[in-house]
C-alpha cells in the first residue's frame, strides 16, 4: 500500500479545471486508489495551496469577490478526499537541524527541504509533485515520484 | 452485541471469566446445538449476517465455530468505486485560467519569502 505525499502544485491542479494538468491530476489520484494508496499532506503543503490558489484567483478575476468564501469552498474539497491524512515535521529540536543538511545535500529550498523531512520522519516513500527541484532526491531513490520527471 | 471475543467465551466452561446477565443471554444466544443446526442449517446461516458467529455444541460441549463469511475483495472494490466517484465529484470547481504552470507556482511562493526579506 503506497503512502504517497501530495504537493501543493497537486492540490492547485486538483481544483483548477483549466489547468492542463488537471486531468493528468484526477486521473492519478484515480489509479493511486486503484493500489490502495494512502495520501498524505502537511500543514506546509495547505499554506503553499491556498497561497499559490489565492493568487491565481487574483491573477484571473484582478478583484475576487468573497475570496475567503472561495478559498474556504476549495480547501473543503481538498480536505475530503479519500484517504487523507494530515501529518507534521518532527517537532523535537535536534531534527530541525537536518533541514540544513538536506538542503545541501540535495540543493532544496528550505521549504522544500521541510517538505522532505516530513515526508522521511512518517516513513511516506512516494511523492506526487510537478515540482522538478526533487530531481536530486528522485536519483537517490530517497522518494519514488509518482509522474516520471 | 458481542461484548466477549468468542475465543474468551469458549474458556467460560473453565471458570476464567464471570458474565453478568446480559451478556450470559447474549453467549446463549449464540450457542447452537450440533443436532438443531443439521435440522436448521437454513435459519442459522440467515442468522449468521447479524450475530458473526456461532458455536456449534455437542452434548453442551463447544465443538466448532461458524463464522459470517464477508468477502474482502469485493468489499474492498465496492470501496475503492466509491471513492472514485468522489475524487470526480471533488475535482475541479475553479478555472483559474491555465497559466498556473509548476514554476509560476514555485515563483509565487518564492516571491512571497523574497517579500518579507529587508
Amino acid at each position: 500500500m503506497p503512502k504517497c505525499y501530495l504537493d501543493s502544485n497537486i492540490l492547485v491542479y486538483f481544483k483548477d479545471e483549466s489547468s492542463p494538468f488537471h486531468r493528468q491530476v484526477v486521473s492519478q489520484i484515480g489509479s493511486l486508489l486503484e493500489q490502495e494508496a494512502q495520501f498524505f499532506i502537511s500543514p506546509l503543503v495547505l499554506d503553499e495551496f491556498l497561497h499559490s490558489f489565492k493568487q491565481g484567483l487574483i491573477f484571473k478575476y484582478k478583484k475576487v469577490k468573497d475570496l475567503p468564501q472561495k478559498l474556504k469552498a476549495a480547501l473543503t474539497e481538498v480536505l475530503s478526499l479519500p484517504k487523507l491524512s494530515l501529518v507534521n515535521p518532527p517537532l523535537d529540536f535536534p531534527k530541525q537541524l537536518k533541514v540544513v543538511d538536506l538542503m545541501s545535500k540535495y540543493y532544496l529550498r528550505p521549504r522544500d527541504a521541510y517538505h522532505l523531512l516530513t515526508m522521511q520522519f512518517n516513513d511516506i516513500d512516494s511523492f506526487f509533485s510537478f515540482d522538478n527541484d526533487f530531481k536530486l532526491v528522485f536519483a537517490a531513490k530517497i522518494l519514488k515520484p509518482v509522474i516520471s520527471q | 452485541m458481542c461484548i466477549l471475543p468468542l475465543d474468551k467465551m469458549c474458556n467460560l466452561s473453565h471458570n476464567k471469566f464471570m458474565l453478568n446477565t446480559t451478556q450470559l443471554a447474549d453467549f446463549t444466544q449464540r450457542l447452537v446445538p450440533l443436532t438443531y443446526f443439521r435440522r436448521n442449517a437454513g435459519e442459522v446461516l440467515d442468522k449468521l449476517s447479524r450475530y458473526g458467529n456461532f458455536v456449534l455444541t455437542k452434548d453442551g460441549q463447544p465443538v466448532a465455530k461458524l463464522s459470517f463469511f464477508t468477502n474482502k475483495a469485493v468489499s474492498s472494490r465496492r470501496q475503492i468505486e466509491a471513492d472514485l466517484k468522489k475524487v470526480k465529484k471533488l475535482a475541479g470547481g475553479f478555472r483559474l485560467g491555465g497559466d498556473l504552470t509548476p514554476e509560476k507556482i514555485n515563483q509565487i511562493l518564492d516571491d512571497r519569502y523574497a517579500e518579507m526579506l529587508p
